[in-house]
C-alpha cells in the first residue's frame, strides 16, 4: 500500500484543522483518505484478485468445481486412519496422562531472568505462563518469554558438535580438551580469553571465577550487544561504585523518562508495566492517576502511555538532560541551546518538584554515562532514594569483565591463543569499526557455545550446541536479583550441553550431569540447614526465597558533576539526519530472528511484520519525495557503510531522525530468519554506538511491507473513546453513546438463557499498553498458524486478537492509543445469522462457538461481521506442505489444528472454560471468579484484559462492566457484545503546551465536547437511533496531549 | 416444418426426469446406508494388536476392576492404559513363559513401550472426556459395551454423533448409580432409582449438553 502525497497531506493538515473533537486515525493513508486506502477497505481480504495470474474462465471454475468436490467427497469415504496409543513403560509418580503439569522455570531477556510456569504435557513443553509468585512477572508473561517454547522445537537449532565445519562428536571434543587444559596448566592460561555475554547467574559465576582462578593470566571479556553499560558507568560516576537502579513505580505519582521504554525493552519491564499502570487505575475516588512525561526519539509503548510526549532525536537527549539538570541547580554545563522549549519544561519541573519523594526520573539504557549520572542526581534532588528509586549491587556481574575492544586489541596483536564464546555472536552483533570478524580469524584455537550455528559457531574450530532454556539446569538472577531456577522439562533434543557442563568441561575435559552441577553450587551455598527443602522448595517456587539483593543508600560523590564528560560538544553537520538503533520489539538483538511467531507479531507502533524497514517521520519523508515501501540508500556520514532499506514512515519520529531496528538481515541461520530484512549492526559503532549520523538517497524502487496497520479496518465509526482525568471526575459516563433502543422486544442483559454462566470480557483502554504479550499468548494456546510475509501483505494473518494502534492528532507528533480487538461474542452475533451451514452458534453461557468439522469455508460469516475478527485458512499453513510449518510437538492438544478452508476465530479459550467446567462439576463447587482466565488474560502485564461471568454481580468484570466508562464497539448495532471496552483516562498537565515546532502542525484547534464529534463521526443509522433517544449531556475532551 | 424429434422422445425425457430424481434419492439412500455402516463406522471392528490381550479373562475371569489398568479414567480426559509395568505385576510371576507375552517382556527388557492399536477412535475435532462421564453417573457399558465377554476388544457401538447426541439429549435412561460406574451386563432401566433422581443427584445440567462446543473446539 503506497503512502502519501504532499496534496493529501494539505488534505490532512485542513482536515485536522476542521475536526473538532478528537479524531483518531490508523494510518497517514486513511487520514489522507487516498484512494489506496479506500480500496484497501472495500475489499474484505484485499489484494485476493492478485492471486489469480491466470485468467479463468466460468466453464473452468466449474470444471474445476466439480473435481475438487468430487475429490473431496471421495476421500470423505471410509475410516479414518489407524491410530495407536502408546502408554508408559514405566509411569513417572504423580504423572496423569491426559492431564497437563506446572513446572516453575525462566526465561532470559537480555541475561535477566523473567519467572515461568511451563505447562507440559506427558513430557512436552507446550505453553509457557508466567509465575505468579516471581517478582519480575507477577504472573504475567512477554512475547519473547511465550515464543521460546517455539524455539525448543526449532528444527534450525544447533544439533552437533561441529569441528571445524565438519560433524563431530562431544567426546573428541572432551578428548582436544583435555589437551588443552594440560596446555593451558602449563602456561598459566597465558593467551586464553573468555567472551560471555551478560552473566547473572550465581553459579556461571562462580565457575568461571574457578576457571579464571586456575588459569590466572586468563581474561575475561563481556560483549552483550544491548548492553547496560552507561547504567553502571552512572552510576559509579555519582557515586564510586556500580550500582543497579530498581525503580518502585508503585510509589510513583509523577513519572519523567528520557527516552526509556521501560515498559518494554528494559529489565523488570514487565513488572515496571504492571505497577505503573496499577498507578493508572484510581480513577474513581479522589486518588491521584499517576502521570507519565516521555521525552524520546523513536515512538514507543511508553511514550504512546504517555500523557506528554515530546519527541526529540537521539543526539538530543543528553542536551535535555543538561538543561533539565539546570532547572534542578544542578552544577552542570548548560546546552548551547535548549533542548525542549520553557513552555513545556517549566511545568514538568514544577510538577517533578512539586511531588518530590513520589517522583521519579528513568533514563534510557541506551543513553550516555552523563544523562544517568544527572538523572539519577535530580532523583536524589527530588527525594527519591529509597522511595521511587532503590540501589542494589549490579545483577549482572559482566559489569565487572573488561570489554570486546579491548579483546579486539589483542587478537589483532596476536596476543589471544585461545577463544572461547559462550552464549554471544559477537560476529554478528560486535561494533563494526572492530573489525571482529577479520581479528577472530586469527585466533589459533575458537571455541563457540550457542543455541544457534550461527555467524561466530561456522567461524569457530569448535562449536558446541547449548540447551534451550526448557532443556537445561541454570539458575539466574531477575530485576531486583531475585535468584530463579531453571529446570529442565525435556531431555536436551539435539543434546545440547547446559552452561554449567559446559564450563565443568573446561575445567576438567569431562561430560557432567548438569543437575548435579547446579546442586552442587547451592550445596555449598546452603551448607547449613536442610537443603533438601530447600531445593524442593526452590524448584517447586522456581525462585531462591529471599534471594533478591538488599537496597543500598548510596550518598553522592562530591566531585561527580565537574568530571562529566558530554558526548553533545559534537557538532552535528546542519543537514544530518540521525539514525538510531534499537533492539527489536519482536526479535530483540536478533536471538530470537529463527523464531515464526515473534517474525509476524505486528511491531506495536509499526505495526510491521517480517522486516526491519527505516522508521522515518512524515515530515522527512515528504521532503525526500517518500513513500511507504520505497527503497532508500542509507549512508552512514563517519564511515564507508551503506545500507539498501525501505522505508515506513511512523507518525511521531523527530523530523530529522531515522531509526533501523537491529536484529535482522542473518544469513545461514535458519529457514525462518535468513534473508529478512537488513542488518543494522553495521552501523553501530564503539563511539557512535546507538546513534549516528546519515545521509538518505532515494533509490528507484519499491519493496511491499508485510504492515498489519490497515488490515481489518472499521473506518468512520467512533470506536476508540478516550478522555482526561479532569473530564471524567466532571462526565463520568462521557463514554456512553446512546446505544440502540430499536428493539421490540424486551432484551435483557445478559440475554436470559438457561445457563449457569454467563461469560464475558472487559477490556481497560488506559491499562493497555500495547506489548503485544496477549497475541503471542493466543498464538500459543490456541495452535495459531504461521503464514509468511505474502500471506501477512495481502490481510492474510490469522492472529485471533489484533492491538489497533490509534494516532490521534496531527501526523508530526500524534498521542497514540491501543485497542486489543478479538471476537466479541456478541448475543446478536451477526456472523450466526448468515451460516449455510450452522458451522457457527451460539452457546448458553454466551460463547459465538466456531465449528470447523462444519464449515465449508463460504465467509460469509466473515464478510458479515462488523469487527473483522475472523480469520480465514486460505492454505493448508499447518500441514507438512506449507511454508511456515510449525512443529507438531509445540500444538496445543486440546485445541484442534484447522485446516485449508474453515474459517477461525476467538474462542473465549473454550479449551480451558469446558476444562474449569468439568473440573467444577466433578467437586461440586461453582468456578471462582478469577480462577479462569484466558489465555491473552493471563499473560497481559496490566490486567487490561478481564474475563469472568457477568451473570454474578460480585465478579471483576461485572463490576467492570458497570462501570461508567464501559462501553460497547459498535454497540449501536444491537449486536450486544460481550467483550466490552473501558475507555481511557489520561491524567496530563494542564499548564503544558503542545510543542509547538513541528512545521506541519495544524494550528491549535477548537476542542469540542465529544458529543458533537461523535454526530459527525457517525453514519446515518446511529442519527435514527438518536431520534428515539436523544443524548444526555456528554462532555469530554480527548487526546491529552 | 418437419417435426425435429420422433415421438418416443416424449417417453425417453419424462424416463430421464423420473429416472433423474430416483437416482438422486438412491444416491442419498446408499450414501446414509454406507455412512452408518460397519464398515464406515468401524462397529465390530477388531484390530489386530501386538498382544492378543483378553478382557473378558482379566474382568470377568479373574475379577480385575477397570481402574486397576484405565487409572486416569476419574480424574483426567483419558482413561489411560497400563504402563508395562502394570502388565508385569503380575507377569513377572504368573506365565513367565508364555509366548504371547513375549512383547510385554520385550518392552520392559528395550524400556520400549508397547503399541496398541486404538479401538475406539473418535475424530480429532472430537474432545471426550472420560472424567465428566464417569463421575456423572455414565458406565464404561454404555459406551465400550460389555468388556468382560471380549477375548480380543472389539468396538461395539457406533461411536457416531448421532449416537452421542441421543444419550446427550435424554440422558436419563443411561444414568447409573456411583457404585455401578464399572460394572457389567447392569441395566439402568431396571434399577430402582429413576434416572430423574440421577439427574438431580449428579447436578447434571441439560443446558449444555447438545452445545457444539461441549465437544468440538
Amino acid at each position: 500500500m503506497s503512502s502519501i502525497s504532499h496534496d493529501e497531506l494539505q488534505h490532512i493538515r485542513v482536515r485536522l484543522g476542521q475536526a473538532r473533537g478528537p479524531q483518531y486515525w490508523r494510518s497517514l493513508e486513511e487520514l489522507a483518505e487516498s484512494e489506496s486506502f479506500g480500496e484497501f477497505l472495500n475489499q474484505e481480504f484485499p489484494r485476493l484478485g492478485a492471486v489469480w495470474e491466470a485468467p479463468m474462465d466460468r466453464r473452468g471454475a466449474l470444471k474445476l468445481m466439480a473435481a475438487s468436490m468430487a475429490l473431496a467427497g471421495l476421500t470423505a469415504c471410509g475410516r479414518q486412519p489407524r491410530e495407536f496409543i502408546v502408554p508408559y513403560v514405566n509411569m513417572p509418580e504423580g504423572e496423569v496422562p491426559g492431564m497437563p503439569r506446572y513446572y516453575a522455570t525462566s526465561h532470559l531477556i537480555g541475561g535477566y531472568a523473567h519467572g515461568l510456569l511451563a505447562q507440559a504435557h506427558q513430557g512436552r513443553p507446550v505453553k509457557l505462563e508466567g509465575n505468579p509468585d516471581h517478582p519480575a512477572t507477577l504472573g504475567a508473561c512477554d512475547a519473547f518469554s511465550q515464543a521460546s517454547v517455539l524455539s525448543l522445537y526449532d528444527p534450525d537449532r544447533s544439533a552437533s558438535v561441529m569441528n571445524r565445519g565438519e560433524v563431530a562428536g562431544y567426546g573428541s571434543f572432551l578428548m582436544t580438551q583435555q589437551d588443552k587444559r594440560l596446555e593451558w596448566n602449563r602456561t598459566q592460561g597465558q593467551g586464553l580469553c573468555f567472551l560471555t555475554g551478560s552473566l547473572t547467574s550465581p553459579s556461571q559465576h562462580a565457575s568461571l571465577q574457578a576457571l579464571l582462578e586456575r588459569w590466572p593470566k586468563a581474561r575475561w571479556y563481556v560483549h552483550e550487544p544491548i548492553d547496560r553499560q552507561a547504567v553502571y558507568a552512572g552510576s559509579e560516576q555519582l557515586f564510586g561504585r556500580p550500582l543497579e537502579p530498581v525503580y518502585r513505580f508503585d510509589r510513583a505519582r509523577i513519572v519523567l523518562s528520557l527516552d526509556s521504554d521501560f515498559m518494554q525493552s528494559q529489565p523488570g519491564f514487565l513488572r515496571y508495566a504492571h505497577d505503573f499502570m496499577a498507578q493508572r487505575r484510581p480513577r474513581d475516588n479522589d486518588g491521584f492517576l499517576a502521570r507519565l512525561y516521555v521525552v524520546e526519539s523513536t515512538p514507543s509503548i511508553t511514550g504512546s502511555v504517555a500523557d506528554h510526549r515530546y519527541r526529540l532525536s537521539f543526539h538530543h537527549m543528553e542536551n535535555f538532560a543538561r538543561q533539565l539538570a539546570n532547572a534542578f541547580e544542578l552544577d552542570i554545563e548548560p546546552p548551547d541551546e535548549p533542548a525542549v522549549p520553557e513552555s513545556w519544561l517549566s511545568p514538568l519541573v514544577d510538577d517533578l518538584k512539586s511531588n518530590a519523594g513520589s517522583a521519579v526520573v528513568v533514563p534510557g539504557d541506551q543513553h550516555s554515562t552523563a544523562v544517568h549520572a544527572i538523572a539519577q542526581a535530580i532523583n536524589e534532588k527530588l527525594g527519591a532514594f529509597g522511595k521511587t528509586v532503590t540501589y542494589i549491587p549490579p545483577v549482572d556481574v559482566s559489569h565487572a569483565a573488561r570489554p570486546l575492544n579491548e579483546l579486539t586489541r589483542e587478537m589483532q596483536n596476536g596476543r589471544v591463543e585461545a577463544l572461547v564464546v559462550m552464549g554471544a555472536n559477537p560476529v554478528y552483533t560486535a561494533p563494526a569499526d572492530l573489525n571482529f570478524r577479520q581479528a577472530y580469524r586469527q585466533v589459533p584455537w575458537r571455541l563457540h557455545w550457542g543455541e544457534y550455528y550461527d555467524e561466530t559457531g561456522q567461524m569457530s574450530h569448535w562449536h558446541i550446541p547449548a540447551c534451550h532454556p526448557l532443556e537445561t539446569w541454570a539458575d539466574a538472577r531477575a530485576y531486583d536479583g531475585t535468584v530463579s531456577l531453571l529446570q529442565p522439562l525435556i531431555q536436551p533434543l539435539h543434546g545440547g550441553k547446559s552452561a554449567l557442563q559446559f564450563l565443568a568441561a573446561l575445567e576438567q575435559g569431562t561430560e557432567e550431569d548438569a543437575r548435579q552441577l547446579l546442586i552442587d553450587y547451592w550445596l555449598d551455598q546452603h551448607a547449613a540447614g536442610d537443603f533438601e527443602t530447600f531445593w524442593r522448595r526452590s524448584l517447586r517456587d522456581g525462585i531462591v526465597a529471599d534471594s533478591a539483593f538488599s537496597t543500598q543508600t548510596p550518598a553522592l560523590r562530591e566531585d561527580w558533576a565537574p568530571a562529566l564528560s558530554f558526548a553533545s560538544g559534537e557538532r552535528l553537520p546542519d543537514d544530518a539526519i540521525t539514525l538510531q538503533l534499537q533492539p527489536d520489539p519482536a526479535v530483540w538483538d536478533g536471538a530470537y530472528a529463527n523464531n515464526g511467531w515473534l517474525q509476524e507479531l505486528p511491531r506495536p507502533l509499526s505495526k510491521l511484520t517480517w522486516n526491519n524497514a527505516l522508521l522515518i517521520s512524515p515530515v522527512l519523508a515528504q521532503e525526500y519525495g517518500l513513500k511507504e515501501g520505497d527503497v532508500v540508500r542509507v549512508k552512514a556520514q563517519t564511515s564507508e557503510v551503506q545500507v539498501e532499506v525501505p522505508v515506513y514512515p511512523l507518525p511521531g519520529m523527530p523530523d530529522r531522525a531515522v531509526t533501523l531496528q537491529l536484529g535482522y538481515g542473518r544469513e545461514g541461520i535458519g529457514h525462518i530468519a535468513d534473508g529478512v530484512g537488513s542488518d543494522a549492526y553495521v552501523f553501530h559503532t564503539t563511539d557512535h554506538p546507538w546513534a549516528s549520523p546519515v545521509t538518505l538517497e532515494k533509490l528507484d524502487r519499491h519493496e511491499t511491507l508485510a504492515t498489519t496497520q490497515n488490515h481489518h479496518a472499521i473506518h468512520g465509526r467512533d470506536l476508540i473513546r478516550a478522555t482526561t482525568l479532569e473530564e471524567y471526575r466532571k462526565h463520568p459516563e462521557f463514554a456512553k453513546h446512546p446505544g440502540p433502543h430499536e428493539s421490540l422486544y424486551p432484551e435483557p442483559w445478559p440475554a436470559e438463557r438457561e445457563a449457569e454462566y454467563a461469560w464475558g470480557m472487559a477490556v481497560d483502554l488506559t491499562a493497555c499498553i500495547g506489548c503485544n504479550a496477549c497475541v503471542t499468548a493466543c498464538q500459543a494456546e490456541n495452535n495459531i498458524p504461521i503464514v509468511g510475509p505474502e500471506e501477512v501483505s495481502r490481510g492474510r494473518e490469522m492472529h485471533w486478537i489484533r492491538i489497533d494502534r490509534y494516532f490521534e492528532g496531527p501526523p508530526e507528533s500524534p498521542h497514540l492509543i491501543f485497542q486489543p480487538v478479538l471476537c466479541m461474542h456478541c448475543e446478536n452475533a451477526p456472523c450466526e445469522y448468515v451460516c449455510p451451514v450452522g458451522a457457527t452458534q451460539h452457546s448458553a453461557s454466551g460463547l459465538n462457538e466456531m465449528i470447523y468439522n462444519r464449515c465449508i469455508g463460504t465467509r460469509y460469516c466473515s464478510q458479515n461481521c462488523p469487527y473483522k475478527v475472523r480469520r480465514f485458512n486460505w492454505f493448508d499453513y499447518t500441514g507438512e506442505q506449507a511454508t511456515y510449518t510449525q512443529p507438531e510437538p509445540v500444538h496445543n492438544p486440546e485445541v484442534t489444528v484447522r485446516s485449508r478452508g474453515v474459517m477461525e476465530k476467538c474462542t473465549f479459550c473454550v479449551q480451558r472454560i469446558n476444562r474449569a467446567r468439568i473440573t467444577a462439576d466433578i467437586e461440586d463447587e461453582p468456578i471462582p471468579d478469577g480462577a479462569l482466565q484466558t489465555a491473552c488474560q493471563q499473560a497481559c502485564p496490566t490486567q487490561a484484559i478481564v474475563f469472568g461471568d457477568i451473570s454474578d454481580e460480585q465478579s471483576h468484570v461485572k463490576r467492570l462492566k458497570n462501570h461508567p466508562l464501559n462501553y460497547g464497539m459498535l454497540e449501536h448495532l444491537n449486536i450486544r457484545p460481550r467483550v466490552s471496552y473501558l475507555a481511557g483516562v489520561g491524567n496530563p498537565n494542564k499548564e503544558v503546551e503542545a510543542p509547538q515546532s513541528d512545521p506541519l502542525v495544524a494550528p491549535e484547534k477548537e476542542k469540542a465536547d465529544i458529543h458533537q464529534a461523535s454526530v459527525n463521526g457517525r453514519d446515518d443509522d446511529e442519527q435514527v437511533v438518536r431520534i428515539f433517544e436523544p443524548a444526555t449531556a456528554a462532555n469530554g475532551q480527548g487526546g491529552t496531549t | 416444418m418437419p417435426q425435429i424429434f420422433p415421438r418416443r422422445a416424449n417417453s425417453l425425457v419424462s424416463m430421464a426426469l423420473w429416472g433423474g430424481a430416483f437416482g438422486v434419492v438412491i444416491l442419498i439412500l446408499v450414501a446414509v446406508t454406507i455412512g452408518s455402516s460397519a464398515h464406515d463406522t468401524g462397529v465390530y471392528a477388531t484390530p489386530e494388536q501386538p498382544v492378543p490381550f483378553s478382557h473378558e479373562h482379566h474382568v470377568s475371569g479373574l475379577g480385575l476392576d477397570c481402574q486397576y489398568c484405565h487409572t486416569g479414567v476419574e480424574k483426567s480426559d483419558f482413561a489411560g492404559l497400563p504402563p508395562t509395568y502394570t502388565c508385569m505385576t503380575c507377569h513377572s510371576q504368573l506365565w513367565t513363559n508364555a509366548e504371547m507375552l513375549e512383547p510385554v517382556r520385550q518392552s520392559l527388557k528395550r524400556d520400549e513401550p508397547i503399541k496398541w492399536v486404538r479401538v475406539h477412535d473418535l475424530p480429532d475435532f472430537t474432545y471426550f472426556s472420560h472424567r465428566i462421564h464417569v463421575n456423572n453417573g455414565v458406565g464404561c457399558e454404555s459406551c465400550h459395551g460389555r468388556v468382560d465377554e471380549m477375548p480380543i476388544t472389539t468396538q461395539q457401538k457406533p461411536l457416531t454423533m448421532q449416537w452421542c447426541l441421543s444419550c446427550h439429549r435424554n440422558p436419563e435412561p443411561n444414568l447409573r448409580p456411583a457404585d455401578k460406574i464399572t460394572a457389567m451386563g447392569y441395566d439402568p432401566a431396571k434399577d430402582s432409582i429413576p434416572g430423574h433422581e440421577l439427574l438431580e443427584r449428579y447436578a447434571i445440567r441439560k443446558d449444555n449438553l447438545t452445545e457444539c462446543s461441549t465437544c468440538h473446539r
